[in-house]
């Protein structure tokens, strides 16, 4: 059974659910509707940090290493000697590194982001419901 | 083309994943197909413990990846001119004088837009005047290290002794482009100090155009940059000034005509400020 508290207001919310909390409501049984971000409600419910960050560090790790792998595979691949420099110079090909660095974590950090929050959500899409001005708490009750 | 496009790319991403919560109270007052459409770009976003969780994380990393890709993008984009033996391009002051000169360059452009938009749409309740004021800070900041740049550029080719590179800053001081040049320092350098005057700062006809004036000049220190340095290169047989022909002109406007098209179908069918960003500071 669901139960479903609407307040108009930040405060109440905020207070109704460190009451729920303290009261034994276990942190997985609530879900919220907020109008926009309230940062105290991941302390009140001791969320764990996103993964979305997860995503971003791999996501940027790997376009590091293919923006030195590209480079370096490239100059191998057709050596053009000049000058008797290194084919694969370091400090050049940090800069394409980096960019590609950027660029897969930042999509990568998109798609973390998508998966992790179950978007795009075909039902809500598909479905009439909109966001409102109000603050929400859904507690999942067992029985 | 990396650099570019990777800014393009992740401005865009940014761009977008700022308006996703905006998008679904935007879907609240739409009818018919345009809210089908507003549902779909929205993502079947309603506001739950988990979409917030992830949206605060991914807007904080999406900032964190786009501040360095502003300065390695400039950088980059300057260094295509740096790393050519070019005479006024060679020059290792040319990527925090390209940086400074964006930031400057884009501060005024958000000024000349966001004043006439502020005026149209009644904003005047949600875009305080501290935010010129604080807008104009920056401008006048970077207007001071692009200054200091100009400076420097000139100084050092006169300190090397190197006649080609001193000549071409001559040349650009004093020849065929000194009009060009002189109304570049003008916008560029002079004219944003008059911002140490506070009450300048906080009128907002006086702001809206200064801001087309260092418009006008940062798009004259392009054009400058790029063709004093050519119509002077090594051989004397090749010199030549450039004039603009009436097809290059037309493109010119075209672009301009582009962006400003592109502004106003923005402002027309999406929020021009963060609904839900304004909501929190409110509360």
């Amino acid at each position: 059974m669901t139960e479903r508290l609407i307040f108009d207001n930040e405060h109440d919310f905020l207070a109704k659910l460190k009451e729920l909390v303290r009261g034994g409501v276990h942190p997985k049984c609530i879900d919220i509707r907020a109008p926009h971000a309230v940062h105290e409600v991941e302390d009140i419910l001791a969320s764990r940090p996103s993964r979305v960050r997860v995503f971003a560090l791999i996501g940027g790790l790997l376009g590091a290493f293919t923006g030195y792998a590209f480079t370096a595979f490239t100059v191998i691949d057709w050596p053009l000697v000049s000058g008797g420099k290194p084919m694969v110079a370091i400090p050049p090909f940090t800069v394409i590194a980096f960019e590609l660095m950027v660029l897969f974590g930042a999509l990568s950090a998109f798609l973390g982001f998508a998966i992790e929050s179950r978007m795009p959500a075909i039902r809500t899409i598909v479905s009439d419901d909109t966001v409102t001005d109000d603050f929400e708490i859904y507690v999942q009750r067992k029985g | 083309m990396f650099a570019v496009s990777t800014y393009l790319t992740v401005s865009v991403v940014f761009f977008y994943v700022g308006l996703i919560p905006d998008l679904a109270i935007v879907k609240r007052y739409t009818r018919g197909a345009r809210r089908w459409i507003y549902s779909a770009l929205s993502l079947g976003w309603v506001g739950s413990k988990e979409q917030w969780r992830n949206y605060n994380m991914l807007y904080a990393l999406l900032a964190g990846f786009a501040t360095p890709l502003v300065l390695s993008v400039h950088s980059v984009v300057s260094w295509d001119f740096a790393m050519a033996i070019v005479p006024g391009w060679h020059s290792t002051i040319f990527a925090p004088y390209f940086v400074a000169g964006a930031i400057f360059s884009g501060c005024a452009m958000v000024m000349t837009l966001v004043i006439p938009m502020r005026k149209i749409h009644h904003l005047e309740s949600v875009i305080p005047i501290d935010h010129f004021d604080m807008l104009a800070r920056t401008l006048l900041l970077t207007s001071l290290i692009v200054g200091y740049s100009y400076i420097v550029e000139l100084v050092i080719s006169w300190y090397s002794g190197n006649v080609y590179e001193f000549g071409i800053f001559a040349a650009r001081a004093t020849g065929h482009y000194r009009i060009s040049y002189w109304t570049m320092v003008a916008c560029n350098v002079f004219i944003p100090l008059s911002l140490f005057v506070g009450k300048l700062r906080r009128n907002l006809g006086y702001l809206f155009v200064l801001s087309i004036f260092v418009n006008i000049g940062m798009w004259l220190e392009r054009f400058v940059i790029i063709a004093s340095s050519l119509a002077k290169e090594y051989d004397p047989y090749s010199w030549g000034n450039y004039k603009p022909s009436f097809v290059e002109v037309g493109i010119t406007i075209g672009t301009f005509g582009f962006f400003f098209m592109m502004f106003l179908l923005f402002s027309k069918y999406l929020p021009v400020v963060a609904i839900t960003e304004k909501k929190e500071e409110v509360h």
